[in-house]
């Protein structure tokens, strides 16, 4: 489940993020990315609690495949092309060394 | 997999094992197909591709079933094959027949396996070691060691080294994987098939997305992702196909090695940065590789067919056959069409029943009944057309055949074949395939010339035999023409002659190539390994008419030949006549009937002590049935009964019989196996009645009469 912070930029990704549960998990992504992509959201953005800069907490996410892993890269990267950086947080151990071993490391602002 | 499929237990892998010999079997015909065809310019990129797979999918499924002995050749023969697919050795004509060989070979581990028939390891071992030489020969330093036992083989396959970046022969490979959109929808994990490949070695990935995508417009099941890949490794470029198999299409996997590191240290080409850092976007039209060299690798990939696994191909599936087709044992469709006879033989019953009841009373019974009999009918023909199978099955045998055969004797054939896909009973199918073979042996040994003998005769240097098929009427026609020299009128006569054959200048030609089909006839010079001993011609006979078929020759000297078998379409039924005699009913085959006649006193007399009768000119002797069958007869006088003319192969006889009854078209029941053998009758049939007719078999009639 996809839930929103009172400040809106903290976007807390929920529940199974595989190719099983991704049609579900779409269209709340494509609300909150019209939004934050939007002109007022963008300004939102902006005046963020961390610096700016939306948050996407993965705590809640239960499985998270290639499915998933493109599906959030392509979020954050048309985020960025609208001039939001997006940054994900709470990452397990093991999805880390998932998306870095997809090959997502780059595309999902994650350090290397 | 090392243990073997017969002995695993713990499910019935039989009716699986049946499957793969079916399949193996169909690979490898289909690879001798290719190969054969094949013409000094060696195959193109879609026929080396084509036999890659049938040798791929006869190792991938030998190695599920757990026939691990058949992944031996096949192994190497499909390494081999990959390197002539990518260019690094040259094909060569001398490799179809090292191919064919292998194809043997596989063949008979395959009947090994399935029939339980006697396999050479020597045999095994010497292609292997042919294949390898090539491999070797090539000078392919990636090539994979062909071991000296099976485990060696099994083990090499998964190769897994440990640090392939301190391997002495170790490469970097860039590989760029753009998956199919539905990759994910199919259910493919890429964690799995990324895990594959950092077996290999080390292992970099980046993933790609593409630059303008409408996120709110998007699939998310679909993947348009890129995958760059580095990967440091002592495994060729087949391994890191191998691997993507099963879910890459051709142009979806590209495979360049950047660097070497061999014994010489020579660079493939400079090395560089892996690809980690990647551009920041690829588009759809970006080619691989663009920035470290201009030339664009042509490698190409493997099983292109397998573009979706839930797809007609998938998987190796034949396309089509895979949704449109399913297997089915022999003995469930005979069970089906035995079924379907027992059917019409009720029908028919009913409709004799009903023939006594009056048809204005019962005329909705009648009219349904006349329906059933339609029904019955179509029933019967839907039925006996699964029987049918192409004769393209048997035709595909001779390109081979001809190609060693013209090889052995120095003579330049070609086949052609026309008709292939003319249907016949798969009994005729079986039977017929050897008649065929001698034919084609003699056309190739007799008949056609050598290239200067076609020269010296003002003919082309290279001569041409057809197979051609079709259907004519009720029957299958199958011709044997060569362009070769044509049968020797004075030759057949002299070779008569001296074998005790009676014969006569005076006969016609027709008459004359007729002598060919004498037991033990040749005019061959030089008894040869292919043939001309003279065990062939009649060989060809018998079997033709064991199927109710007839054989015929056309020659004309300098021109050629051209042999025709006449079959019938079905064994399982047949059009006949009901012929009385005395309380028993017989079933006269109607393709053998020439008219039926009563005569009068005139034309009856006594040669020889032998009843015959004169039909415009002709004497042609009587055959009283209840005498053969030993009946009680109620007309014994040729003038009260009625005279059936036959025709076998140009002999004529008169079967005498009470009446004739009724037109059939009956189902062939095996009188042999419910009873036992009946001279003079080809099976039975249940007649509506219920009751049992015996179906005369003609040619077996002339010879009983013959006989006493």
């Amino acid at each position: 489940m996809i839930s929103e912070t009172q400040e809106v930029l903290k976007i807390s990704l929920s529940g199974d993020w595989s190719m099983s549960g991704i049609t579900e998990k779409f269209p709340q992504l494509v609300q909150y990315f019209e939004r934050l992509a939007g002109s007022d959201a963008c300004g939102e953005c902006q005046a963020g609690s961390s610096g700016g800069v939306p948050e996407i907490d993965l705590a809640d996410v239960t499985d998270f495949d290639a499915c998933g892993c493109q599906l959030l890269a392509q979020f954050i990267r048309n985020l960025r092309h609208n001039g939001i950086e997006a940054q994900l947080t709470n990452i397990s151990d093991a999805f880390r060394s998932r998306i870095q071993f997809l090959g997502f490391e780059r595309e999902l602002n994650l350090p290397l | 997999m090392t243990q073997s499929g017969q002995d695993n237990k713990s499910i019935d892998l039989n009716q699986f094992n049946q499957v793969f010999f079916e399949e193996c079997a169909e690979h490898l015909a289909e690879m001798e197909q290719i190969l054969v065809s094949l013409d000094d310019a060696g195959p193109d990129d879609e026929q080396l591709n084509a036999i890659f797979r049938a040798a791929h999918s006869i190792k991938g499924g030998a190695g599920i079933f757990g026939f691990q002995d058949m992944t031996v050749v096949t192994h190497v023969l499909e390494s081999l094959l990959d390197r002539i697919r990518n260019r690094e050795i040259p094909f060569s004509p001398a490799m179809v027949d090292l191919f064919l060989e292998a194809g043997d070979v596989i063949s008979m581990q395959l009947a090994g396996h399935r029939d339980g028939a006697d396999v050479s390891q020597e045999a095994i071992d010497r292609i292997r070691g042919k294949l390898q030489q090539v491999i070797d020969s090539g000078a392919v330093a990636t090539a994979p060691e062909a071991g000296d036992s099976i485990a060696a083989i099994a083990e090499e396959l998964p190769l897994q080294p440990e640090s392939a970046a301190s391997s002495p022969d170790c490469h970097c490979f860039e590989l760029e994987f753009r998956p199919d959109p539905d990759i994910f929808k199919r259910g493919t994990r890429l964690e799995s098939l990324f895990a594959e490949l950092e077996e290999l070695g080390e292992l970099t990935v980046a993933a790609e997305l593409p630059a303008n995508l409408d996120f709110s417009e998007l699939d998310p099941e679909s993947c348009f992702c890129c995958w760059r890949m580095t990967l440091v490794t002592a495994s060729s470029e087949a391994d890191i196909r191998e691997i993507f198999e099963f879910v890459a299409e051709e142009d979806q996997l590209k495979v360049r090695e950047i660097w070497e590191s061999s014994a010489a240290n020579n660079p493939v080409s400079a090395p560089e940065a892996p690809a980690v850092a990647v551009v920041d976007a690829v588009t759809p039209g970006e080619t691989f590789g663009q920035a470290a060299s201009g030339a664009a690798d042509p490698s190409a990939g493997r099983r292109a067919y397998d573009k979706n696994e839930l797809a007609p191909g998938a998987y190796g599936r034949r396309g089509s056959e895979a949704e449109s087709s399913i297997r089915v044992g022999v003995t469930k469709v005979d069970q089906l069409i035995n079924q379907v006879g027992e059917l019409v033989i009720t029908q028919l019953m009913l409709a004799q029943t009903a023939a006594a009841l009056d048809p204005v009373l019962h005329e909705n019974l009648h009219r349904s009944l006349l329906q059933l009999e339609r029904n019955t009918r179509d029933l019967q023909q839907s039925v006996m057309s699964i029987r049918l199978v192409p004769i393209s099955i048997v035709f595909s045998r001779f390109p081979r055949l001809v190609r060693e055969l013209a090889s052995k004797l120095g003579k330049q054939v070609e086949l052609k074949t026309i008709g292939d896909t003319t249907e016949l009973d798969k009994g005729l199918i079986e039977k017929i395939s050897d008649p065929l073979t001698h034919l084609v042996r003699n056309c190739l040994d007799h008949a056609l010339e050598t290239p200067a003998a076609r020269i010296a005769a003002g003919k082309e240097p290279g001569g041409t035999i057809t197979l051609r098929a079709s259907q004519t009427g009720g029957r299958i026609v199958i011709d044997v023409i060569d362009d070769g020299a044509g049968l020797n009128r004075e030759k057949i006569l002299a070779k008569a002659a001296e074998r005790g054959i009676p014969s006569s200048d005076s006969m016609s030609d027709e008459e004359v190539w007729q002598l060919i089909f004498a037991p033990g006839f040749s005019t061959a010079e030089a008894v040869t390994d292919i043939s001309g001993r003279g065990v062939g011609m009649d060989v060809v006979l018998r079997n033709v008419q064991s199927m109710s078929g007839k054989v015929a020759i056309v020659s004309q000297p300098g021109q050629g030949t051209r042999v025709t078998i006449s079959l019938p379409l079905t064994l399982a039924i047949l059009d006949g006549l009901s012929v009385a005699v005395g309380d028993e009913k017989f079933i006269v085959p109607l393709n053998s009937i020439i008219e039926s006649l009563q005569p009068n006193s005139a034309s009856l007399k006594t040669v020889n002590g032998k009843s015959v009768v004169l039909v415009r000119g002709d004497y042609i002797p009587i055959i009283p049935l209840y005498e053969l069958f030993n009946l009680p007869a109620r007309v014994t006088d040729p003038e009260k009964g009625i005279l059936v003319l036959i025709d076998v192969d140009g002999e004529k006889a008169a079967v005498l019989v009470d009446a004739l009854l009724d037109e059939h078209q009956v189902v062939i029941k095996s009188i042999e196996t419910n009873y036992r053998k009946v001279d003079g009758t080809a099976g039975a049939t249940i007649l509506g009645d219920g009751r049992v007719a015996l179906i005369l078999d003609v040619t077996s009639l002339l010879q009983m009469r013959n006989r006493n």
